[in-house]
């Protein structure tokens, strides 16, 4: 490895306040774990794979926000994608997976947990002005739209350009994108808290193949245009190689990476959950069947 | 329950050293971008120099002047093909154009995101127009010099928002220091 790379890959954006807060979140989740684990006898309500997919997604955000992939976001439109990707396919569906809020709160200590607990079911009771607010806000069809039209509104030329011209917007671009992800993947994991019934299996498969189009259209036009649309790039900071690609190289894989991993996790989401429905219905039918030979047993 | 209580006492700290860094330094919240640019890739000596400025579009208060000096053997060559100056000696100077005292800022790797570059963070509070000239020494003794002029617009917010806030994280924190002791003070009471 060369002297250029080596520097670039050791780059770091040092941003002691979001590392201290990655790093609290962390904790509280792992002493939660720990914790409900050491109380609960059935261990499957906090399975390990929980507590590596929490962190492995507060990593993710690190790494996405604050190492040479951001750095290189700046002066790459196919580095900026993957960064996207890290924020909205694999650290706000992981996030969600581990259900954060039950488990971050039981690593909280007690006096400060039941103050937590009581507020939060204060605001989320039944009769609530604020559930039911936050209810319609949250609905799946809003979580949908929401999604789609804020993945599609920042890739328009004027807002991307702006994103990277400011940092209080891309700021704001990259909070956009993670809860907007976060919101999406509730309905389909069901995590904490529950403000709605957890939608059918054939339904949440459907919402997500519903999410396909929000990353694979913008994917493929931005890899097919054969004019530059994010004019930034022309005047961004270079990038050296093993990295460097000529603008036009740079639109066309960026956009691959959108519409092909970007469109990916859906279709895992989905998969994961046509095999579950299909394990859920040999079941049913098994036991149909058992009890129809039952009765025919004692007939 | 000996654990809770070391917690219960570590997590103000914690939030209050959260919130100072916050207040001292409200950059370290956020993220960095590559900024708007102001020459790119043109000819200064024996380089080719690039600078990009933030915040977009320049307002008084706090700067930040981004430089990236690159061989200029590779003329020519799409700016972002270049390979990079790095270890250099770099000296910004700032001055008004309608007179005034000149500041002199050094970009350097240690303020610098992306270690190919050259950083500097710097405040300049007066409104106006100005002329940076940028000028490089390699190690090597070769030598650059590239300029530009810039408005400096009036600062929009005069409210500094990340101070306030953190001033009202610093007051959350207190206040539950208070509630936690008075709820001590009721549970020995019972």
């Amino acid at each position: 490895m060369n002297e250029i790379t080596r520097r670039l890959l050791l780059s770091f954006e040092w941003r002691p306040v979001f590392i201290l807060v990655l790093l609290l979140l962390a904790f509280f989740y792992t002493r939660g774990w720990f914790r409900l684990r050491l109380k609960s006898r059935n261990k499957s309500i906090v399975p390990v794979w929980k507590l590596v997919g929490y962190l492995f997604a507060l990593l993710t955000l690190g790494l996405a926000l604050m190492s040479f992939i951001d750095i290189l976001g700046a002066s790459l439109f196919y580095f900026h994608m993957i960064q996207h990707l890290m924020l909205t396919m694999i650290a706000g569906p992981l996030v969600m997976l581990a259900d954060p809020m039950p488990i971050t709160l039981w690593g909280m200590p007690d006096q400060i947990r039941r103050a937590v607990g009581q507020g939060l079911s204060r605001l989320l009771h039944r009769n609530s002005p604020y559930r039911n607010i936050l209810k319609q806000v949250t609905s799946p069809a809003v979580s949908y739209i929401l999604m789609l039209v804020l993945l599609w509104g920042w890739h328009d030329p004027n807002l991307y350009n702006l994103a990277l011209r400011s940092p209080f917007w891309h700021d704001f671009e990259h909070i956009s994108f993670f809860y907007s992800s976060v919101i999406y993947w509730w309905h389909v994991t069901g995590a904490a808290p529950r403000l709605r019934p957890l939608m059918s299996k054939p339904r949440r498969i459907l919402y997500l193949f519903g999410g396909v189009p929000s990353t694979f259209l913008p994917g493929v036009f931005i890899s097919f245009s054969t004019t530059i649309i994010y004019t930034y790039y022309l005047t961004a900071p270079p990038a050296p190689e093993p990295f460097f690609m000529t603008p036009i190289n740079d639109q066309i894989i960026g956009g691959i990476i959108m519409w092909v991993p970007g469109s990916m996790m859906f279709f895992v989401g989905a998969l994961v959950l046509i095999g579950r429905w299909m394990q859920e219905q040999e079941r049913q039918s098994k036991a149909a069947k058992e009890k129809w030979m039952r009765e025919q047993v004692t007939s | 329950m000996m654990q809770a209580d070391w917690i219960k006492r570590i997590l103000p700290v914690v939030i209050l050293v959260l919130a100072l860094v916050f207040i001292v330094n409200p950059r370290s919240a956020f993220s960095h971008n590559g900024g708007e640019a102001r020459i790119v890739d043109v000819e200064a000596g024996d380089f080719r120099l690039s600078v990009w400025t933030l915040p977009g579009p320049l307002e008084a208060g706090d700067l930040n002047f981004i430089v990236y000096a690159a061989e200029s053997s590779q003329q020519g060559e799409f700016v972002r093909s270049t390979s990079p100056i790095l270890d250099a000696n770099i000296e910004v100077i700032i001055e008004p154009i309608r007179g005034g005292t000149p500041i002199i800022v050094r970009p350097n790797h240690g303020e610098a995101t992306n270690n190919l570059f050259y950083e500097s963070y710097f405040e300049l509070l007066e409104p106006g127009e100005y002329r940076a000239i940028v000028s490089v020494e390699s190690n090597d003794g070769r030598m650059g010099e590239a300029g530009f002029d810039f408005v400096l617009a009036r600062g929009v917010l005069d409210i500094n928002w990340f101070q306030y806030s953190g001033f009202a994280l610093i007051a959350v924190v207190i206040g539950w220091f208070a509630w936690q002791i008075r709820e001590e003070k009721r549970l020995k009471e019972v």
